[in-house]
């Protein structure tokens, strides 16, 4: 084995090394992101060879769609009201998680990311199974304490993307805290032993030394946060139990499958779900470089 | 001094009672889903609360042998440790050449993979079942692994690379001084040495793949094929008939309790592997 691997000079056993992955990742990852933007330009059904290039017609169709307007706005609220409570949570358990003991805090650790390592099918029916009207848990600990003039279908049109919000909030949560809470314990103790001595308390050292040191992993979760939010599908898409998910809870994900794959509407339009693919990873491009550019900073602290 | 420290007891209580009641939110929903999914469809209905009367598996024997989850666990089973091997045996030697070689076109292949990070998945989905309609790999467990294998490759090398740059160099430099080959001195070398790199990122992606639904619902039509999420997926169709949600819960559980099991056990290795990743970005 040694002699016949001496055969290969350096730049031979390179190639040899590499070879496996480019191949897979070029005929498989990326010749498809080009082949999509070919047919975004196409009327193409998907089956059969008739296929006509339309120029910009599919693209002059998705600023007027509707239905494309309102998977942006639904992503949208996944991304800031979900965000808002994943980033709010997350700070807080960091904060909480600094103040126990090592063993605890791996303890809690393990539980407050757990959900995020469940398949989405089973968050959605984790979820429904709360929000379940006759025997959910939020309606039935409300008739427990008699106050069923709350309990609500929680999956009506009206509620149902904010319910949706909240699932996500519970299942993300844990990802962004493990990360943070690892950023943070990278700081060195001598800060907080020096704030300590100027008698600054727990909030103190958190606000002013704890969230300032972690700010470029906060970036990194951000455009993280972002790019899922955009994409998210599993949990929304099986959360409708059976059929497909009502359009008020559908993000350009979801709008993009429907298109292609969807059994009840607009089915088999190949080139213009293409088109809608395209459309989401602009729209990646845009946030993560608006993210970037926002936080931005003249200084960064080095330790 | 006891006017502090018992201050420092009292904030120390609520910062406890904070994370418990959190935590035993979720605690609570994973039991209360288990305890539901050994009663029966009349004991959900009359009482929500109410323990199960009898220890009734008949919901498990249901969903394993009738609903035939068990061909969906093994189908789930097959793809996730496949795709995880294939990923590791070709990412790794990969990780190592783009940290160690300095010749530009590594250097541009690099670049492609961090973008492929943020690439979302809708964009690869068409031309793939396309392009393997016309293989005849669609509605194919050997496909599906390989999409697999190819959307898990940037994450993958990543975690790896990361690994593989905290080995230091002088160990290879003495192993090719020693007459090893390039290849050899990865092989002999740095391999080994990266096994608790390799072991997070193996672990990673085998519950991403276990529990990957969005590739498998567009690739799989079979009813032979599906993986376990699809499995239970399709139970919830099948819900809009008989109305059998324990039942449906049962499935629930036979779907969450392995990562369920493979995180509590390896939760150090997995979180390494999540902060590694987005601590070095």
């Amino acid at each position: 084995m040694g002699k016949f691997l001496n055969k290969f000079n350096r730049k031979e056993s390179i190639f040899i090394l590499i070879i496996p992955t480019v191949l897979i990742y070029f005929a498989l990852f990326l010749y498809p992101i080009f082949s999509s933007l070919n047919y975004s330009f196409t009327d193409w059904s998907g089956f059969g060879s008739n296929i006509n290039y339309i120029g910009l017609n599919n693209y002059k169709e998705l600023l007027g769609d509707k239905t494309f307007w309102l998977s942006c706005k639904n992503t949208f609220i996944y991304m800031f009201f979900g965000g808002f409570f994943i980033f709010f949570l997350s700070f807080l358990f960091v904060f909480l998680l600094s103040n126990v003991r090592t063993l605890p805090r791996k303890i809690f650790r393990t539980i407050i990311v757990l959900p995020y390592m469940l398949s989405p099918v089973a968050l959605a029916n984790i979820w429904g199974y709360i929000y379940n009207p006759r025997f959910g848990l939020i309606n039935s600990m409300l008739r427990l304490f008699r106050l069923d003039f709350l309990a609500q279908a929680w999956t009506s049109p009206k509620l149902i993307i904010w319910s949706l919000s909240i699932g996500i909030v519970w299942f993300q949560v844990g990802f962004y805290t493990v990360i943070l809470l690892a950023a943070s314990e990278k700081i060195p103790i001598d800060y907080y032993e020096v704030a300590d001595l100027d008698g600054a308390g727990k909030f103190r050292k958190f606000f002013n030394i704890t969230i300032p040191l972690i700010t470029s992993e906060l970036e990194v979760c951000l455009i993280f946060w972002a790019i899922t939010a955009i994409r998210m599908f599993g949990f929304i898409f099986a959360f409708a139990i059976a059929g497909d998910p009502p359009t008020n809870t559908w993000t350009n994900a979801v709008y993009m499958y429907m298109l292609a794959f969807g059994k009840t509407t607009g089915i088999d339009r190949f080139g213009y779900a293409s088109t809608v693919a395209v459309a989401l990873v602009i729209s990646t491009i845009v946030v993560v470089g608006l993210i970037r550019f926002l936080l931005r900073r003249k200084e960064r602290y080095e330790y | 001094m006891s006017i502090k420290s018992q201050k420092s007891d009292k904030s120390k209580f609520f910062i406890y009672m904070a994370l418990v009641l959190f935590c035993g939110f979720s605690v609570f929903i994973f039991l209360w889903m288990l305890m539901t999914s050994f009663k029966t469809n009349q004991e959900l209905y009359a009482n929500v609360w109410g323990l199960p009367k009898a220890l009734n598996i008949g919901n498990y024997i249901n969903a394993w042998d009738v609903l035939n989850l068990k061909y969906c666990f093994l189908n789930s089973l097959i793809v996730s440790s496949a795709s995880t091997l294939i990923l590791i045996l070709i990412a790794s030697p990969a990780s190592y050449v783009l940290i160690r070689s300095k010749l530009k076109i590594t250097k541009l292949l690099n670049n492609l993979f961090v973008i492929g990070l943020g690439i979302p998945l809708p964009i690869i989905l068409i031309p793939l079942l396309v392009l393997f309609a016309r293989l005849k790999l669609a509605d194919n467990l050997i496909g599906l692994i390989l999409v697999y294998v190819a959307v898990e490759l940037p994450f993958a090398i990543f975690l790896i690379a990361g690994f593989m740059r905290s080995i230091p160099q002088e160990l290879e430099q003495a192993s090719i001084i020693d007459g090893c080959s390039y290849i050899g001195s990865f092989w002999k070398i740095i391999f080994p040495l990266a096994t608790p790199g390799l072991v997070t990122a193996a672990v990673f992606n085998f519950i991403t793949s276990w529990n990957e639904y969005y590739i498998a619902l567009v690739f799989i039509n079979s009813e032979s094929k599906r993986t376990l999420s699809l499995g239970v997926y399709s139970f919830q169709t099948s819900m809009l008939y008989n109305a059998d949600w324990v039942g449906m819960y049962a499935g629930v559980v036979i779907l969450a309790v392995p990562t369920i099991i493979l995180f509590v056990l390896l939760s150090e290795k997995i979180i390494a592997g999540m902060t590694g990743g987005a601590l070095k970005g």
